[in-house]
């Protein structure tokens, strides 16, 4: 499952010209000189309108043992984002939390968004610069390039490119600011003070917001005001990667950007991964990193760069890293040609026509960290982070049994890469690297008929009858199930498990008995639904509920024929129901 | 099946036990004399068995090795088996009981003939020394028989793409299973002699001192004569015991030294003769190798290997007989009761050393015709130019509790030869 080949991997916004617009339009020269403005830190603008009670805002947590959460030790939106997508359901509120992002400045100034730096750079007028000895330039550089202006620019340019789109969007008299500023911490999070640091499991989940159903290849979209947003989010979504991983660079050879650290952390020096080039060790995205700037002039940044990263030595968890393979399957599923649909007279005018390509990135360090790392095949134990104790040093350790969130999210996205790499015809690699890809499936299978052994058989087991009460053909979950006295795992747990083994049932695994087992869990999952009077919606988070209805909707639609279908339909619409009026009340 | 060692299907056939030998000695030798005696002694076929509750039961169903989960779990299926098993375990605990690969059936038949050399020399004061050296020649033979339904395709079916690739292909060889997988998986824990075994050597040796305390040739006013016989002996542990790595072999010899009296009170007239045979033999402590269950597995693993310290239980013998004396001919016919107390095992490795124990109490119940053709009273005669002895007798168990079928027919010759210091 290596890629050290992936040769026809192309560089995604520059090398397709994503941006030209953004600078064609030529800059004023006659513009006043300005003094330039700092780049504004990220600092939220508007309180959201979200209730509380929702664990939306931070006051409550999503969920008290959340494996996003928990391990981050955040309370955060990642949650909500993560069922959304999972969902694919209530495009509305989606589309609001995308727009919401829009909000905030990213942590990385848009002038070092590899495509705008280009753009920059290749601007004729400003090449002058270039003969401008050094201690005048930037007064120079300020003559030519207003600070407000090039931001002004590269919102029209934005609009421009989605424009053929959306043009109902985008002949609103009045319009967003398009920023291409990356990594916008999550509207509920505490953004760092210095506003430069970047999360990857926020990098992830926004990425997993934008891939939902409601994104902009959904429907939905056209009756949204802010359709348009869904594609800036994309576009945005996708410089990110791009500099992520560092696959962009200057004409002398060097790369602009590269967050990924290597594998085994023996090294802590964020840099680049580009599967093109030779490379000696897989390097992937993860954990938290911080920014720092010699400048906040947009001409600067451009021209001279010297960003510094720090990548802060931490554990990685499993639950973050199966959010991003889960979402790069999602992302490869959503612009692999084979999906295109409807939307391929514009598709490639917005996106270029490889982009999917850049999902397959994360394929090598999957297989990386599976082996021996996250999956412990000799005691079968499927781990919840690795440790490079000493980053630097040459100790790795593994410990501790995944969660059952973790699980589930893991199964996802070894189910949604099982899934889209069953045909790899439509893709454009070398033959070499199809065949890898076609060989991937059966490690990808195997390490999800692992997550659902432990899922089965370490914490799921049959419902305790109470006292005068007839046995019931059903099954829970349980904190402990050698002790059901310790109590079951929280109804959100059930409801995401029994997502997760539902998606991988019908997609990856077919198999009767887990048919079976799944009829099973979706009986005890409704008589603990029924026991415990369903979700209190004025007090309980929206989270769980979401779970609940993408949990009951894959049920219903890959178990038609499910003994309690009927229970299963009721509990759907209600669960529906009640997460539509708590979306209108958020619209509002 | 539960409780029960396949180790042990034969393991009880044969114990020949010293009073089987001593009984090739019923009198005393004159003074002087040396006694000369070969017989030979065949068993029944060993095709059926009586068992604790004293029912005989065929050997075939004396041993029911069911492979469902339950046992397979227990390695009762062997290491391979029992792996299955517990893989299915991973996802479920009802998933691995509800696998069943069928039922085998563990049978076995010996054969037995036992000959048995021995002389006897008259001492003084009506004593008389023995010596006896039974060979046994004991063929065994085990049948597996492998019954009833496989549900391990149905079951790698229902699992479908859920399980691992090995287990898919553990299941369809499951599905497969045959007796010979089964033999296989017995061998790969570590038994040899799985089909057959043989064995011809010594069982446990005898020697002794009987000596008469009232000859037959006391009579009494009526006309009776009384008799009373007692015996010392020792019997030498130098028969085959059981091998922990032999699956169908056969205990022959105790293991231990034993060490016995008999007393033989008799009351006859001249034509009848009525009396008792009583003996009780102990044994001194002796060790072992053995293999321990560890709970009532039927293939006990070779890792329960341990020495295992042994006190044999007491053995009981006594039989009332009735004889009418002819010049050459006398029939006799007797009533036999023997039992054997249960052993005593105990080891440092922990385990069930009580099924090993439950299945060492033995007791019968019997009944015997003895045939006598004598030529003594005609050579006393100057008749018949040899002294000799024919004895044909048959042994019938009606009865046993955990015991094998000790039913045979014997042929005994016993010739006796002066020597210098034979009195006149």
């Amino acid at each position: 499952m290596k890629h050290k080949r992936l040769t026809t991997l192309l560089c995604l916004v520059t090398a397709s010209g994503m941006y030209p617009a953004c600078i064609r339009k030529v800059l004023p020269v006659s513009a006043p000189a300005q003094i330039p403005k700092t780049a504004t830190p990220a600092v939220p603008a508007d309180p959201l309108p979200y209730p509380a009670q929702f664990g939306l805002t931070g006051t409550t947590a999503p969920s008290p043992r959340t494996a996003l959460g928990s391990r981050l030790n955040d309370v955060s939106l990642h949650d909500l984002y993560v069922a959304l997508a999972a969902c694919e359901c209530l495009p509305a509120l989606q589309t609001r939390l995308v727009t919401s992002i829009n909000e905030f400045r990213g942590a990385l100034p848009q002038a070092l968004t590899p495509a705008v730096r280009k753009e920059i750079l290749d601007n004729p007028q400003l090449k002058i610069l270039n003969v401008v000895p050094r201690p005048l330039d930037n007064i120079v550089g300020g003559l030519f390039a207003d600070e407000q202006k090039i931001s002004e620019e590269i919102s029209q340019g934005l609009l421009e490119k989605i424009k053929p789109a959306e043009t109902t969007w985008a002949a609103q008299p009045t319009l967003p600011v398009l920023q291409l500023d990356s990594f916008v911490p999550l509207p509920a999070t505490n953004p760092s003070v210095s506003g430069r640091m970047v999360r990857m499991i926020d990098v992830f989940t926004r990425w997993a917001l934008v891939l939902g159903s409601g994104g902009p290849w959904s429907p939905e979209r056209a009756a949204s005001k802010d359709a348009g947003l869904l594609w800036h989010e994309l576009l945005r979504s996708l410089a990110e990667a791009e500099y992520l991983f560092g696959l962009a660079g200057s004409e002398n050879g060097s790369s602009w950007g590269g967050l990924t650290i290597p594998v085994d952390l023996q090294i802590n020096n964020p840099g680049p991964f580009d599967p093109r080039k030779a490379y000696n060790q897989v390097r992937f995205l993860t954990g938290e990193l911080n920014l720092t700037l010699n400048s906040n002039v947009s001409l600067t940044l451009a021209r001279f760069g010297g960003e510094r990263w720090n990548w802060q030595p931490a554990s990685v968890t499993l639950a973050e890293q199966a959010v991003q393979w889960w979402v790069s399957a999602k992302l490869l599923n959503r612009l692999r040609p084979l999906n295109r649909g409807a939307f391929t007279t514009y598709f490639p005018a917005l996106i270029p026509e490889e982009s999917y390509q850049i999902s397959l990135l994360v394929l090598p360090a999957l297989e990386a960290l599976l082996t021996e790392r996250f999956i412990d095949e000799k005691s079968r134990a499927v781990r919840s982070f690795v440790d490079g104790e000493l980053v630097g040093g040459n100790t790795l350790s593994v410990r501790e049994k995944a969660d059952p969130q973790t699980l589930s999210l893991f199964l996802m996205a070894l189910a949604g890469w099982s899934r889209e790499l069953k045909t790899v015809s439509d893709l454009n690699v070398s033959a070499e690297t199809a065949k890898q890809l076609k060989s991937a499936p059966p490690s990808l299978l195997r390490a999800a008929q692992l997550v659902v052994q432990k899922i089965l058989g370490e914490i799921s087991g049959p419902v305790q009858a109470k006292a005068n009460e007839t046995p019931e053909q059903a099954q829970t979950l349980y904190i402990n199930p050698r002790d059901p006295s310790a109590g079951e795992m929280s109804l959100r747990d059930h409801a995401q498990v029994l997502y997760a083994l539902t998606i991988a049932e019908t997609s990856v695994m077919p198999s009767a008995y887990l048919r079976d087992r799944i009829a099973l869990l979706a009986a005890g999952f409704l008589r603990r639904m029924r026991e415990n009077n369903s979700f209190d919606a004025t007090k309980d988070p929206a989270a769980p509920q979401i779970w609940t209805k993408a949990a009951a909707d894959a049920l219903i639609k890959f178990y038609p024929d499910l003994k309690a279908g009927e229970e299963l339909k009721t509990l759907a619409k209600t669960t529906g129901e009640r997460l539509l009026a708590f979306e209108k009340g958020i619209l509002q | 099946m539960s409780g029960f060692s396949l180790k042990n299907l034969m393991t009880f056939l044969f114990t020949i036990s010293p009073s089987a030998a001593l009984a090739q000695f019923a009198s005393v030798v004159p003074e002087g004399v040396m006694a000369v005696i070969a017989t030979h002694r065949t068993y029944t076929p060993q095709d059926k068995t009586w068992n604790e509750k004293g029912v005989r039961i065929p050997q075939s169903s004396r041993a029911k090795l069911t492979f469902d989960g339950e046992h397979l779990l227990r390695g009762e299926g062997g290491a391979k088996l029992q792996s299955l098993a517990e893989e299915l375990k991973r996802y479920d605990d009802a998933l691995a009981r509800k696998l069943n690969l069928g039922t085998l059936n563990v049978g076995g038949s010996g054969k037995l003939n036992i000959q048995y050399f021995g002389l006897a020399i008259g001492l003084p004061r009506a004593t008389t020394v023995f010596f006896a050296a039974p060979i046994a020649d004991l063929s065994v033979n085990t049948r597996f028989a492998l019954t009833g339904q496989n549900n391990a395709a149905a079951i790698r079916d229902e699992l479908g793409d859920l399980a691992y690739t090995e287990l898919k292909d553990g299941l369809g060889k499951a599905s497969q299973l045959s007796e010979r997988d089964v033999k296989a998986s017995i061998e790969a824990a570590g038994y040899t002699g799985v089909d057959s075994w043989r064995y011809r050597n010594f069982a446990d040796l005898i020697f002794g001192l009987t000596t008469e305390h009232l000859s037959p040739d006391n009579i009494d006013s009526t006309g009776l004569r009384y008799s009373l016989q007692s015996e010392l002996f020792a019997s030498a542990p130098t028969g085959h015991t059981d091998h922990p790595d032999v699956l169908s072999d056969v205990s022959i010899g105790t293991g231990a030294w034993g060490l016995g009296l008999a007393l033989s009170p008799a009351v006859s007239s001249d034509s009848f003769a009525a009396g008792l045979d009583a003996n009780v033999t102990g044994y001194l402590p002796s060790s072992q190798t053995m293999r321990i269950p560890l709970s009532d597995e039927t293939i006990i693993s070779s890792s329960r290997k341990t020495k295992v310290q042994i006190q044999t239980g007491l053995s009981w013998e006594v039989t009332g007989h009735l004889q009418w004396k002819a010049d050459w001919f006398q029939p006799q016919y007797r009533m036999i009761f023997k039992k054997h107390e249960r052993d005593t095992l105990s080891g440092q490795l922990a385990g069930n050393y009580r099924s090993l124990m439950n299945s060492t109490g033995q007791t019968k119940y019997g009944h015997a015709l003895w045939l006598y053709f004598s030529t003594i009273d005609m050579f006393k005669r100057d008749e018949f130019p040899i002294p000799l002895r024919l004895k044909i007798a048959a042994s019938q168990i009606l009865k046993g509790f955990n015991s094998f079928d000790e039913s045979f027919i014997e042929l005994q010759l016993i010739s006796f030869l002066p020597t210098p210091w034979m009195r006149d």
